[in-house]
């Protein structure tokens, strides 16, 4: 499994194709929605959440489906169906890469966050990453599993977004409000609620996915 | 586990069908390849040569059917697959990694230990001193090449060549032949399909024609010479065409 | 292999058995439901007759929730055994299940818009069965898309299960963000109001005559798909006759 993470870790590093692009739509989608929402100053916290999340999911579409698309290329899909490997463990490779990726996206995407919306992050910055950590775990395990089921259909990457967004709906629900009390510096008491509820879907979903792979039985 | 005649076979076979939604490709396909022999599969293309590799790999799942690859039965834990390979159409190589780096990445999914084996098998596939560039840039007969060198490379008692010598100069060819009889002194069992009868004869031990997802002929105590065999071939699928021609 | 030739010939006499049975009682049923509704049941004093809606919005949802289980539980055989009745079951229970979310999503709108002014609210029932109603057409998308048959059902499955799954969560989350945003958000609980008994005694009979609809149009569908599985199959062995 380790041999498969350092693999793709060392394509990435080498091409940085996805982490650009990555970084690049998500600037881009920060900048069309400021430019078309209109809040003042004093409003900025009802809407930059959701903002934020809205340009890590929709950028973390584009980049979810690649980790495999490169294995279907050149038929190494098949190459790893054939290898010693757990059908399972094939998913928490995949995942693992495509949740470090996402992190390393939103790391550089935040800083620019908090420029665009004027926001001091920096006295939330703790739990902040804890919660952005907790939503790309759920959304990583579900992108990484339906990543899968997209490609095997005519319209590929376009299935994507139409399969996981409707189930990542409660998840993204938890992390916008979540990331909201966590701005405006709420105790972790109140915020409590929606971080117990980010664990139990992260949970549920990696392990959900994790099974689902084994049973999938994959064909070549 | 008792010693059955079982057990001395590589690839027991029986009934095996395959279907891909309404197309049928295997239709009932028996095949027994003793260990350590080198079979030589023939047939038309979509005669359901390659699926039934791909079978045989665990790559895909027979229908129905009886199937025992080196005893065991699909499906099996991961670690079974360790000692099958399989040499496919496609490269199964990342363009963007050079040689090298293809052979440390299959090296260590495959858990060889011995450091060394990637050089070794760089050596012998004559591409040591491409080692060091991306794949991108390599020919057909070296990405072969490097197939073959993946597929070799965890010492697999089992392999399944698909096509080997397809886009392989001469000396490529005899690079594969020395490599299948390498196999074969080591005990190891080779199953190849190809379209090249005067080559395939030169490597195998044995040789089977499959037509229509079915073994249509084998060949019994000595193998026949390239000519027979392409007339034993003309003849089965011709004798297939003739009754296709009768009902239109 | 034993066992899938007995779930098959089981289905097959259950569905007979169905089909058989039920056409009257159910049609029974929806009639009862329409002179209760209509005819019969007092009208709420406060929502006035609009509320009627209620009658069929509830069982609708309720019917709905039934085929998504259904779909999971039939998808967990498949993926289990892979036989294709599984496969065919779990279909027939997301179409099914898919027919009567819409229901609900038109019903909903419709009663909301006379008693409290707009035509969509985001209360947890509501926005759950949205949510629900897109990750089924996702289903259903996948379903017709999909290249290879096998693993395209495989996934469909897998999208089933994980569907079904979601469900808790969704509900989860729309109550914690409705307990965030009260004043937003009005509440369709739809037991709040049930004081004659002649209200329940409705809401039941609906909810037999939806039961029944439910189970009719799903033996219908499956039967419809295994049909048609079979009738492919008769054309193969007749492709393949001629050809040899």
């Amino acid at each position: 499994m380790f041999a498969l993470i350092r693999k793709d870790l060392l394509l990435e590093t080498r091409s940085k194709e996805t982490i650009a692009s990555l970084f690049l739509v998500g600037l881009l989608i920060l900048f069309i929605f400021i430019l078309s929402l209109n809040v003042e100053q004093s409003r900025v916290l009802e809407v930059a959440p959701g903002v934020l999340w809205a340009a890590i999911v929709l950028a973390s579409l584009l980049g979810l489906g690649r980790t495999f698309l490169i294995e279907r290329e050149n038929g190494c899909l098949a190459a790893l169906l054939l290898a010693p490997i757990d059908r399972s463990s094939i998913f928490l490779a995949k995942f693992l890469v495509n949740l470090l990726l996402m992190l390393t996206f939103e790391a550089l995407l935040l800083p620019a966050f908090a420029l665009f919306f004027a926001l001091d992050v920096l006295p939330a910055l703790p739990k902040l990453c804890t919660v952005l950590l907790a939503g790309s775990i759920g959304l990583a395990a579900a992108g990484t599993l339906f990543a899968l089921a997209a490609l095997n259909t005519r319209s590929r990457e376009l299935m994507l977004p139409v399969l996981v967004l409707p189930l990542e709906v409660p998840l993204l629900l938890a992390c916008v409000h979540a990331t909201e009390a966590v701005l405006r510096g709420a105790s972790l008491a109140s915020v409590g609620r929606w971080a117990v509820y980010l664990v139990g879907f992260d949970v549920l979903f990696v392990i959900s996915a994790w099974l689902m792979f084994e049973y999938l039985d994959l064909d070549g | 586990m008792t010693k059955s005649t079982r057990q001395s076979e590589a690839v027991h076979a029986d009934r095996l069908v395959r279907n891909f939604g309404r197309l049928r490709v295997l239709r009932g396909l028996d095949l027994r390849v003793p260990e350590a022999t080198t079979v030589v599969l023939f047939g038309a293309n979509g005669s359901g040569k390659t699926t039934l590799l791909k079978v045989l790999a665990g790559l895909l799942r027979a229908d129905s059917g009886e199937l025992r690859v080196l005893g065991q039965s699909y499906p099996t834990h991961a670690e079974f697959r360790n000692r099958v390979a399989m040499l496919a159409h496609e490269s199964m190589l990342y363009a963007d990694l050079t040689a090298r780096e293809n052979l440390d990445y299959y090296a260590r999914l495959y858990r060889v230990r011995n450091r060394a084996r990637v050089q070794e098998v760089l050596e012998r596939t004559r591409l040591d001193e491409a080692a060091e560039r991306p794949v991108r840039g390599f020919s057909r007969g070296m990405l072969q090449r490097l197939s073959l060198a993946r597929s070799v490379l965890h010492d697999p008692e089992l392999l399944l060549l698909d096509e080997p010598f397809s886009g392989l100069d001469p000396g490529g060819c005899d690079l594969l032949g020395g490599l299948i009889e390498e196999q074969k002194r080591r005990g190891r069992t080779v199953i190849l399909t190809t379209h090249d009868f005067e080559r395939g004869l030169s490597v195998a031990d044995r040789a089977v024609l499959i037509h229509r997802g079915r073994a249509a002929w084998q060949s019994n105590r000595r193998l026949p010479c390239a000519t027979d065999m392409s007339e034993i071939y003309r003849h089965t699928l011709a004798s297939d065409s003739s009754s296709l021609s009768e009902t239109n | 292999m034993k066992m899938t030739g007995d779930m098959n010939a089981l289905t097959k006499r259950f569905e007979k058995l169905i089909l058989a049975l039920i056409p009257i009682p159910t049609s029974l049923a929806v009639l009862t439901s329409l002179w209760a509704v209509f005819l019969w049941v007092p009208t709420e004093r406060n929502l006035g007759i609009v509320q009627r809606i209620f009658y069929y919005h509830v069982p609708s949802a309720l019917a709905c929730y039934v085929g998504f289980i259904i779909a999971a539980l039939a998808s967990i055989a498949y993926l289990a055994r892979g036989k294709q009745v599984y496969d065919h079951l779990a279909r027939a229970g997301v179409e099914v299940g898919m027919l009567f979310a819409s229901m609900v999503l038109i019903t909903g709108p419709l009663w909301a818009k006379p008693s409290w002014g707009t035509y969509w609210t985001w209360d947890a029932r509501l926005t759950t069965m949205f949510v629900l109603w897109l990750v089924y057409f996702a289903y259903l998308l996948l379903r017709a898309f999909s290249r290879d048959d096998e693993m395209g059902k495989r996934f469909a499955a897998v999208l089933a299960i994980i569907g079904t799954l979601d469900i808790p969560l969704i509900v989860l989350a729309t109550r914690l963000w409705q307990g965030a945003h009260p004043a937003v958000l009005q509440s369709t609980k739809a037991d709040s109001g049930l004081k004659d008994p002649a209200m329940g005694i409705t809401l039941a009979i609906c909810m037999l005559a939806f039961a029944l609809l439910f189970t009719w149009l799903w033996t219908l569908r499956f039967s419809v798909l295994r049909m048609t599985e079979a009738v492919e199959e008769l054309e193969y062995r007749n492709d393949e006759a001629l050809a040899s």
